[in-house]
């Protein structure tokens, strides 16, 4: 049955209002949608279920029950399994003829240019501000058209950035830094509703639509505000910052990437742990490690006492991160490929207390 | 000088009301008033912690109200 189904049997209501050719053109879009959570999830299925040609599913998250209140492609039996695998199964049923890339990683500093500049329209659906901003300049820097949305209990927060010219406003013209996570509360926090998060998340992909197929859509220096409590929609405008780091004073940016969390592939890494041997013993988290890769314990002082292989990446390690910096930095000046883990063991210690 | 402010996000949640008409001494800019306001309300985020709307732009903490503006406070907002 299925498979007598065809392309214009399925399209053929979106079709009538916008024409062949703009079909064709959502057809051969590539998207990219970063966090397969509340906003992803519905941004997902519309864009699938619109005939996207190739969508990308970032998230390195596994499906938990208190996700499904919100997480629509997730049903009970998902729990425990990769998000981006549940989703893609969930929506190849939906779509056959749309191509899903998973990617079940963590975005960051080494693998966002990678993943990012292989697609046109990047969603980002996260719910933090370090990787909001590490995807807006990642867009930039690539060119890329970026879909922002935020939510807040009741309420959310749309933007829209066309790097594709490289122009700003950008979403660092607005916040030059940004803010700290922890300065406002999670969904996890200060709850959330679902229909919330299935009005914002199909709204970004209502915009990457209409951006697809040349319709009007949220400009570069607009915020739309959504507020499903007083049922208003609003839109304010910001200015281009005179001196921004990203869109104005290209060259100061982006600064080069040394501090890193845990990569997922930590396989791909030589460790070099930077402490004494005395304070490396002791450390829990370090043994753990070396059951499993490869560790090198070169105490700082020593470091310029040995030569390492330069076909290799290699990450620093100490307690919180100021020694494994300095080593990654003297690590560089010899030509290596090398990152420091921020905020050290200690930092990932407390996570995993938490 | 009688102008309305509203609140956004955890502003909104802390004040316990989406917005409200007041009236403030003429000369006061964005930063004196949200900083009146947290006082009231022991809002969560510093003044520069933030940013200000007046009339559906976005402008500097140091810009002075007029009558019958419609002020925004709006915290940043990472949830998705």
């Amino acid at each position: 049955m299925t498979t007598s189904i065809t392309l214009s049997d399925l399209y053929q209501r979106q079709i009538t209002l916008i024409g062949e050719e703009a079909f064709e053109k959502i057809r051969t879009s590539r998207i990219l949608v970063i966090g397969a959570g509340g906003l992803g999830c519905p941004a997902l299925q519309y864009l699938a279920s619109s005939g996207a040609g190739e969508i990308g599913i970032l998230d390195f998250d596994i499906v938990s029950a208190s996700n499904l209140q919100r997480q629509i492609l997730f049903e009970i039996n998902d729990v425990g399994r990769k998000k981006v695998e549940a989703a893609a199964e969930k929506l190849k049923r939906l779509a056959p003829f749309c191509e899903f890339r998973i990617y079940p990683v963590r975005l960051d500093e080494i693998n966002a240019n990678e993943v990012i500049s292989q697609f046109d329209v990047i969603l980002d659906c996260t719910d933090n501000f370090h990787t909001k901003f590490l995807i807006h300049d990642t867009c930039f820097k690539n060119a890329k058209v970026l879909i922002q949305a935020s939510v807040y209990q009741f309420e959310g927060q749309l933007q829209l950035f066309d790097f594709r010219q490289r122009l700003g406003p950008c979403l660092r013209c607005l916040w030059p830094l940004e803010p700290l996570d922890g300065c406002t509360a999670t969904c996890a926090e200060a709850g959330v509703m679902g229909p919330l998060l299935g009005v914002i998340g199909s709204m970004q992909a209502m915009e990457a639509l209409k951006l697809i197929i040349g319709k009007e859509h949220i400009n570069n220096g607009e915020t739309l505000f959504v507020d499903l409590m007083s049922r208003e929609f609003d839109v304010r405008r910001f200015q281009q910052l005179k001196d921004c780091v990203c869109c104005v004073k290209q060259e100061h940016r982006p600064k080069e990437i040394l501090q890193v969390d845990l990569p997922l592939k930590l396989d791909e890494f030589v460790i070099v742990d930077v402490r004494s041997l005395e304070e490396s013993d002791q450390c829990s988290f370090i043994k753990k490690l070396k059951e499993e890769y490869t560790v090198l314990q070169i105490p700082l002082e020593k470091i310029d006492d040995f030569e390492l292989a330069n076909n290799q990446k290699y990450l620093t390690v100490c307690a919180r991160g100021l020694r494994s910096l300095k080593a990654c930095h003297f690590l560089r000046s010899q030509g290596l490929e090398v990152y420091s883990l921020r905020g050290g063991t200690q930092h990932i210690l407390n996570m995993e207390n938490v | 000088m009688k102008i309305k402010v509203r609140y956004f996000a955890s502003l909104r949640e802390k004040a316990g009301i989406s917005q409200e008409e007041m009236t403030i001494r003429s000369g006061m800019d964005l930063r004196d008033l949200y900083l009146d306001l947290s006082q009231k309300y022991a809002f969560p985020l510093a003044a520069n912690e933030i940013k200000y709307s007046v009339n559906n732009e976005y402008v500097e903490p140091n810009i002075p109200i007029n009558e019958n503006d419609v002020v925004v406070f709006i915290p940043p907002v990472a949830g998705g």
